[in-house]
């Protein structure tokens, strides 16, 4: 168990660097990062000026070299937008967004995972088709709409909740209702069929057989085996809510690393960009990490080979 | 007062089409301690009839009964949570066909074994924990306290059987029904199981309802037997009865299509047509179609129950004489066994396949030896039987010689030549498979004719010609042209084992290679494939290397005989020899397992 947990966390670092890289890449090589400094109409000296103040003369490879170097002794670089270092800027930032992210999965999984049970022990029934048109609607509406609605229903209408800001918990309740309720359609589904499946197999049969009926027989011998699938997926979309709550953190104006990088993309800050796309990387990856364990734990086939 | 009263249960499932009358107007009686086996083939109802009495049938099925009592209790009247609660489990235990799949994975055997005696309060956790290592001991599982933490992938087929056995008697149950129990495993294992079922039941003295395809096998462990087919128990009595005056047309044919390893050889006794499903609750005699003494009768009307001596009765319109005129089967010429001038087809020398296995991706190699030196040859002409059970390597050696895997050592040599260096249509020419599922080797989505004519097309042959060859060849295999533009789907299991042997024969190979090619099948079924290979070798001089775990069908086709235990060959020889004087221990096991009770059969003088 533990050499399969020490396996698989060596080879999700190793990821996150490979996208470090690429990213590294792509975006030195899709900018100029001088120009970027710089500012538009800079005189051509003062670029080249900068460009050797910053290093950026050097070969992509050793500047590649750099920031490694850097980001393994935790120094993440300076900000060119901000001025400031990136590390005091993701640390401003990271509690807030862990907090969405959180509390968007919870919303997730309080209404997934029960509708997909509904849905699968009431197959082809109109409960069935109520929770399939329910997550066709969520998939089918953007969040910025959906965020937008909401602000309109329940902070101005019925103003219950604070239009924007992330002062306090009521901020982040409609927030994490949007962020959490696009992660629901696949995680409803793969519920329902999970379950399904498991409901048609031979061992529920058995747990029938020895008396198991209804609750007990869907707690006791059904949910384990339905949710193993689902365990993984939900790891995936928390990972996706840690990196991709741009748009919902903007339609709410909360500060937190989705902003800060929507901000340094159209800055053209770019150690802070790169700094953000390694994080995100690697909080992907330990998520996917996390599901591993957290199946292994659960299954004893993958536990006990 | 009996264990267990039914009085005409009746289930009904929606299909798309319709009711599905899957069982009509069943009947029996089983007295405390009894055994009661029901026989019958795919589709008979008998599986039906004991999820009914259990209560598992699956949603859209409708149950109606005129009575259904166990002891002083009415069945049908109890709630779902009072059946629960009192029957299911606790009075009856029940096991089922597929020990791989029965047992939640992902919690461990104790638990399983546990969970229920606790939950209904029978028993306290301590105490249901001894009990379940007592039963794990009493149905052979080796160091059963140390089992308890093991979950159930950890462990075989056959020991997953025995932890479904003891799960059911946790509760000391009245009535166990075991439907199909050994079904899914290896025929040593079979055996073995079948006999802690009749020992069980000698001492708990609790009653037993065996469900099974196998007439031989419930014969031998059964008081009484009930023959079930199309939803209709046709004859009911006890098995020694059954099976020496077989009062029903259908037992009887039954009876004579079970190939046996005794007596001469005989082309087995067929029943024509396939087992039809009952749309609507029958108004005839539903075997009236296939039947060799069907009468205008027996179209009009549902025959009655004739009862004979001891309760045991038909529902047959037939005098008892008349189904004793069963033809035996003709004799098959009796196969020459000195082959040794003509051509080696099949010439395997020293073949070893291992496989690699990582247990995870860091981890160390385990290396699998699936064929470990196997040498075998096959002349023109002859049928070898490849015999052992999973795991035995049989199959991968197949593969082997078909070119579909390359050996890890030794070479293959067909008609002389190397198939290292043959391309694949020239191998294809000479070697053709058959494989064990009919159900997932035919492509589904091309016509029979498309199937059949595909290996011509491959080599180029025009369309005309190619219909011309396909007709021929359903023609030799026995399918009727009408199916000609059929897909699989719309085919019985019988029959796309026909097709698939018709495939396999159009480019008239030297050498059939059978993977076991009936054990997907119904007894009767099996028999009328069994015939067309046998058929097949006398009229085109065939050599074939057919792979099986069955003795009897070994007795049916074969000359020699290549036992293989664990990648190894243990025993070869000729059949007549080795079936009947065979000199290795594991041999005689695989020999004990095979029906034997054929000879009992009363022989009657045969016009053909």
């Amino acid at each position: 168990m533990l050499s399969y947990i020490a396996q698989r966390a060596a080879l999700a670092i190793a990821v996150a660097f490979t996208v470090s890289l690429a990213a590294f890449m792509l975006l030195n090589i899709a900018t100029d990062p001088a120009y970027a400094i710089a500012g538009e109409d800079a005189d051509p000296e003062v670029i080249e000026q900068i460009r050797q103040r910053f290093g950026l003369d050097r070969p992509l490879w050793v500047r590649y070299g750099d920031w490694l170097a850097g980001v393994l002794r935790g120094d993440f670089g300076v900000s060119y937008y901000w001025n400031k270092p990136v590390a005091t800027l993701v640390a401003e930032r990271v509690g807030t967004t862990l907090t969405l992210a959180f509390s968007a999965l919870m919303v997730t999984i309080a209404i997934a995972i029960p509708l997909g049970a509904l849905a699968a022990l009431n197959r082809n029934t109109w409960i069935d088709r109520f929770a399939l048109w329910l997550a066709v609607s969520a998939q089918a509406v953007p969040n910025f709409w959906l965020g937008l609605i909401l602000i309109i229903l329940f902070a101005v209408m019925l103003p219950i909740f604070p239009v924007s800001g992330d002062h306090t918990w009521q901020h982040f309740v409609l927030p994490a209702f949007v962020l959490g309720a696009s992660s629901v359609p696949p995680v409803m589904r793969l519920m329902r069929t999970g379950l399904i499946e498991v409901m048609g197999a031979d061992y529920i049969r058995t747990a029938r057989a020895k008396g198991y009926r209804s609750g007990a027989l869907l707690m006791r011998h059904a949910l384990r085996n339905a949710l193993l699938p689902v365990v993984s997926v939900l790891a995936v979309q928390l990972g996706q809510k840690v990196g991709g709550s741009v748009i919902t953190e903007s339609v709410f104006a909360i500060n937190g690393l989705g902003r800060l990088a929507l901000q340094s993309i159209l800055g053209a800050d770019i150690p802070t960009v790169q700094i953000l796309i390694f994080l995100f990387a690697l909080v992907f990856v330990g998520m996917n990490l996390l599901a591993d364990i957290l199946n292994a734990a659960l299954d004893p086939r993958i536990r006990i080979g | 007062m009996p264990l267990i009263e039914v009085e005409n249960l009746s289930v009904r499932l929606a299909v798309p089409s319709g009711w599905l009358h899957a069982v009509h107007e069943m009947s029996f009686q089983l007295d405390r301690g009894e055994a009661l086996g029901i026989v019958g083939e795919s589709g008979s109802g008998k599986s039906m009839t004991a999820l009914a009495l259990m209560r598992l049938l699956p949603r859209g099925a409708q149950v109606s009964a005129d009575g259904l009592r166990m002891g002083d209790d009415d069945l049908l009247t109890m709630s779902d949570r009072q059946f629960a609660q009192t029957v299911q489990g606790s009075r009856i235990g029940m096991i089922f066909q597929e020990p791989m799949t029965s047992l939640n994975p992902v919690y461990s055997i104790g638990r399983q074994l546990t969970e229920a005696a606790v939950r209904l309060g029978r028993m306290n956790p301590t105490t249901a924990r001894r009990r379940a290592v007592e039963l794990l001991d009493r149905v052979g599982i080796p160091d059963p306290a140390a089992r308890m933490r093991q979950y159930p992938h950890q462990m075989s087929g056959g020991q997953r059987q025995r932890v479904m056995i003891a799960m059911a008697l946790m509760l000391d149950p009245e009535l166990l029904i075991a439907d199909e129990p050994t079904t899914a495993l290896d025929v040593t294992v079979q055996a073995q199981i079948m006999e802690l079922l009749a020992d069980l039941r000698r001492e708990t003295g609790m009653a037993m309802i065996l469900i099974s395809h196998d007439l031989a096998v419930v014969s031998q462990t059964t008081d009484r037997v009930a023959v079930m087919y199309g939803g209709e128990l046709l004859e009911n009595g006890s098995s020694s009865s059954v099976l020496a005056h077989s009062r029903h047309p259908y037992t009887g044919a039954l009876l004579r299509a079970i190939p046996t390893i005794d007596g001469p050889r005989r082309r087995l006794a067929t029943i024509p047509g396939i087992v039809a499903a009952q749309m609507a609750p029958p108004k005839a005699c539903v075997f009236a179609e296939r039947c060799a003494f069907v009468q205008p009768r027996c179209t009009t009307a549902r025959p009655p129950r004739q009862i004979g001596e001891e309760g045991h009765w038909a529902r047959c319109i037939l005098p008892d004489a008349a189904v004793a005129r069963i033809d035996q089967g003709s004799l098959l010429p009796e196969p020459a066994e000195n082959a040794a001038e003509a051509d080696l087809m099949i010439e395997a020398q020293n073949i070893t396949k291992i496989y690699q296995m990582k247990s995870s991706l860091f981890g160390p190699k385990k290396e699998i030896r699936a064929v470990d030196d196997v040498s075998l040859s096959v002349r023109r002409g002859e049928t070898v039987a490849l015999v052992g059970e999973s795991g035995s390597g049989k199959s991968t050696l197949a593969r082997v010689i078909l070119g579909l895997i390359d050996a890890t050592q030794g070479r293959v040599r067909l008609q002389g030549q190397d198939i290292a260096g043959m391309r694949d249509t020239d191998r294809a020419r000479l070697v053709q498979p058959i494989f064990q599922d009919p159900y997932s080797s035919l492509n589904p989505r091309r016509t029979v004719a498309e199937i059949i004519a595909r290996p011509l097309q491959l080599r180029g042959v025009e369309a005309d010609e190619r219909m011309r060859r396909a007709r021929e060849m359903m023609d030799i295999v026995r399918l009727p042209t009408r199916l000609l533009y059929s897909y699989p789907l719309h085919l019985s299991g019988g029959q796309r084992q026909r097709v698939a042997i018709a495939r396999a024969m159009v480019n008239r190979p030297e050498v059939l290679i059978c993977d076991e090619p009936t054990s997907a099948l119904d007894v009767s079924v099996q028999a009328q494939i069994l015939n067309l290979l046998a058929d097949l070798q006398a009229d085109f001089g065939l050599t074939t290397l057919i792979i099986t775990h069955d003795m009897a069908v070994v007795h049916q086709l074969a000359h020699r005989v290549v036992v293989l235990l664990q990648g190894r060959v243990v025993e070869e020889g000729p059949a007549s020899r080795v079936l009947h004087a065979p000199s290795e221990e594991y041999t005689r096991l695989l020999l004990e397992a095979a029906p034997r009770f054929g000879a009992d059969l009363p022989v009657t003088a045969s016009a053909s």
